[in-house]
C-alpha cells in the first residue's frame, strides 16, 4: 500500500510513542543510582478496572472527576489511548547518607520507622527517602518530554496512579504515577471541552468561593466581614463559617468509598494475580 | 543600516590552557546554554502548577572552587558518601556553570493533602508533627539541626523538584551540553546559602568540554585526575630538564651526540 490516511498513520503511534516514553524514563539520570523503578503500559480492555475505580471516586474528587472525564471521553469515543504507569517502592533507604530530608536522623532510623509503619495515606503510602522521591519523579518527567518530542499528547497524572494502584497494578511500589499517552491532538489535557457540560456558571462560581474565600472578602474591620457572592454583595450579606461536615455529607463520603472499595476488592485478585504469575514464570 | 557594522568579528575557542581568553568564550556560550536549561526547569510540569522554584546560577574559577570545597568539606562528615562527594568535587572544578535548583515550600507551605507519601496514614500529621507549628503555619525560623537537610519535607514537594531538575538535565541534552544533577553539589550550594529559601536544593553543573567530567571516573579520582596531573607535569618536569639530560650544557654551542653522530663528526 502506497498511500496512509494521516490520521490513521498517527492514531497507530500512540502505543509506538508510549514504549519511546517507557526507555526515556528508564534514560532519566539519577542521584541514587538507587531507583528500581517499575513501568508498564496498559491498553484497551485492560484499562476497565481502572476506569471504574475512577468513576466510582469521582463524586467526591473534582480532580478525580477532571481527569476521569477526559480518559472517559477518549475511549467512548474509540480514540488512542495508552496508560503509561510508573511505580517505584521509596520506602527504604540503602543510601546511608543520613541526610535527614525525611525527618529521621539517618537512613537506618527512616528503614526502621518504615518496617513498622509503612502505611497507606489519602493517596500513596510512606513514608519516603527525598532523594529517590526525585529520581522517580525524573523518569516520569523523561517519559512525559520523551512523547512531548513526538508531539504526542500527554499529561503526568497523579490521578491516574492512585487508580491504578488502587485496582492492583504495580503491587511492589509505594508511589504511583499514571501518564496517559495519547490521542493525537492539541492540548487535550488543558482545553477539555468534553467537561464543559459538567461545569455551569454557578457551579464555577461556588468552587471559587469555597476554594478561594479571601478573594471575595469584603472590608475586614469587624474582624467579621461578609463574603460578595453575588452581584449586589451589600444587600443581605453572607458570612464566612467553618464546621465539620454535616453527618450527611459525612455519610456520602463513607458511602462513595465503601463503593471504591468494592471496586478495589472486585478487581485486585484478578490483577495482582497477573504480577504473581509473572514472578512465578520468572518474566 | 548602521547597527549592523557593529555585527562583526572573530572568535577563537579552545578549552585549553583552561580561563583562557579562548576558553572563557566558550564558558561564555555554556552561560548562554545554562539560561535555556534554566527555562526548561522553569517551565516543568509541578503539582497544580503551584509557583515553589527558585534558581541559581554559579559560575566563575574562584565561585566554582567554593563549591568543590564545601563538597570536601562535607565528604568528610559521612564515610558513606565520602568518594562520592570527592569524585563529584572533581567534577565541579572542571565545570563551566553550576545551576542550582530548590523548592522553597518543602519545609513550609507542604501541600496539606494528607497524601501519605511523607508518612503513611500518619497523613499530614507525619511533618506537622515533626516540626514547630501554630495552627496548621510552620516555622522554620529555627534553623539549627542535627542532620544536614532540616525534615521532614513535604514529599510532594519533593517530588515535584525532581520533575524540574529533570527538565533542566532533559534541556541541557538537548542542547548537547554535558550535564548531570548531584545530591553533594545541591548540598554544598545550599550549606554556600545558594537557593536561601529552600530546604532542600539539587545542583546541576554543565560542560562542554571535549570529554564529559560527569563519567568514566577512574580509582581515587580527587587523587589522579587532570588538574593533578597537570600539576604533576609541572612538579617534575622542571627537575626532568636538568637531571635526566645529565649535566647542564649550553644549547647555543653544544648539543649532545649520539653515537652515530659521534662516529661521523
Amino acid at each position: 500500500m502506497a498511500r496512509y490516511n494521516g490520521k490513521d498513520a498517527a492514531r497507530e503511534c500512540v502505543l509506538e510513542v508510549t514504549k519511546l516514553a517507557a526507555t526515556a524514563a528508564y534514560k532519566a539520570p539519577q542521584l541514587t543510582a538507587r531507583l528500581d523503578l517499575k513501568t508498564e503500559i496498559v491498553t484497551d480492555e485492560d484499562q476497565e478496572p481502572i476506569m471504574e475505580l475512577f468513576a466510582e471516586i469521582s463524586p467526591i474528587s473534582s480532580l478525580m472527576a477532571t481527569d476521569y472525564t477526559a480518559l472517559n471521553h477518549f475511549r467512548e469515543n474509540g480514540e488512542p489511548l495508552t496508560f503509561l504507569l510508573l511505580g517505584a517502592d521509596l520506602s527504604r533507604s540503602e543510601l546511608g547518607w543520613d541526610c535527614g530530608a525525611c525527618g529521621f536522623e539517618t537512613c537506618s532510623d527512616f528503614n526502621q520507622y518504615a518496617k513498622k509503619n509503612f502505611s497507606k495515606g489519602v493517596y500513596w503510602s510512606g513514608p519516603s527517602c527525598a532523594w529517590k522521591m526525585m529520581d522517580f519523579a525524573a523518569a516520569c518527567d523523561f517519559a512525559c518530554a520523551a512523547a512531548h518530542q513526538y508531539r504526542m499528547e500527554t499529561r503526568a497524572m497523579a490521578t491516574l496512579g492512585i487508580a491504578a494502584a488502587s485496582v492492583g497494578f504495580l503491587p511492589e511500589c509505594s508511589f504511583h504515577i499514571g501518564i496517559p499517552v495519547g490521542p493525537p491532538g492539541d492540548l487535550l489535557y488543558f482545553s477539555r471541552r468534553q467537561n464543559i457540560k459538567e461545569i455551569t456558571p454557578e457551579l464555577h462560581r461556588e468552587r471559587f468561593l469555597r476554594s478561594s474565600t479571601t478573594h471575595w472578602l469584603t472590608f475586614p474591620g469587624s474582624a467579621k466581614p461578609s463574603l460578595k457572592t453575588r452581584q449586589d454583595w451589600w444587600a443581605d450579606p453572607e458570612f464566612v463559617k467553618w464546621e465539620p461536615l454535616s453527618a450527611e455529607e459525612k455519610e456520602f463520603v463513607q458511602n462513595t468509598m465503601v463503593k471504591v472499595g468494592g471496586v478495589a476488592a472486585k478487581h485486585v485478585p484478578a490483577v495482582s494475580g497477573w504480577y504473581k504469575k509473572e514472578a512465578e514464570s520468572g518474566s | 543600516m548602521e547597527r549592523f557594522d557593529q555585527l562583526r568579528g572573530e572568535e577563537y575557542i579552545n578549552e585549553w590552557p583552561r580561563h583562557s581568553p579562548q576558553d572563557l568564550r566558550r564558558r561564555e556560550a555554556v552561560l548562554v546554554a545554562a539560561k535555556l536549561v534554566l527555562n526548561a526547569a522553569l517551565t516543568a510540569p509541578v503539582g497544580g502548577g503551584v509557583p515553589q522554584i527558585e534558581a541559581q546560577l554559579v559560575y566563575g574559577q574562584e565561585e566554582l572552587e567554593k563549591v568543590a570545597r564545601k563538597m570536601e568539606e562535607l565528604a568528610h562528615t559521612n564515610e558513606r558518601w565520602k568518594r562520592r562527594f570527592l569524585n563529584e568535587a572533581v567534577m565541579v572544578r572542571e565545570s563551566d556553570v553550576i545551576l542550582f535548583l530548590g523548592n522553597y515550600r518543602a519545609a513550609e507551605t507542604p501541600l496539606d493533602a494528607n497524601c501519605g507519601l511523607c508518612g503513611g496514614s500518619a497523613g499530614c500529621s507525619f511533618l506537622y508533627g515533626r516540626r514547630e507549628t501554630k495552627d496548621g503555619l510552620v516555622d522554620i525560623t529555627d534553623r539549627k539541626s542535627n542532620t544536614p537537610i532540616k525534615g521532614p519535607l513535604c514529599e510532594v514537594r519533593v517530588d515535584d523538584l525532581g520533575y524540574v531538575w529533570a527538565s533542566a538535565v532533559w534541556m541541557a541534552q538537548t542542547l548537547l551540553v554535558d550535564a548531570r544533577p548531584f545530591m553533594s553539589v545541591g548540598l554544598a550550594g545550599q550549606k554556600l546559602d545558594y537557593c536561601p529559601n529552600s530546604p532542600i536544593v539539587v545542583g546541576i553543573p554543565m560542560s562542554t568540554l571535549s570529554k564529559s567530567p560527569y563519567v568514566d571516573v577512574n580509582i581515587d579520582y580527587h587523587l589522579v585526575n587532570m588538574d593533578k596531573m597537570v600539576d604533576s607535569t609541572r612538579k617534575n618536569f622542571a627537575v626532568i630538564r636538568q637531571t635526566a639530560s645529565g649535566l647542564s650544557f649550553d644549547y647555543r654551542t653544544q648539543s649532545p651526540k649520539g653515537k652515530k653522530e659521534e662516529q661521523n663528526g
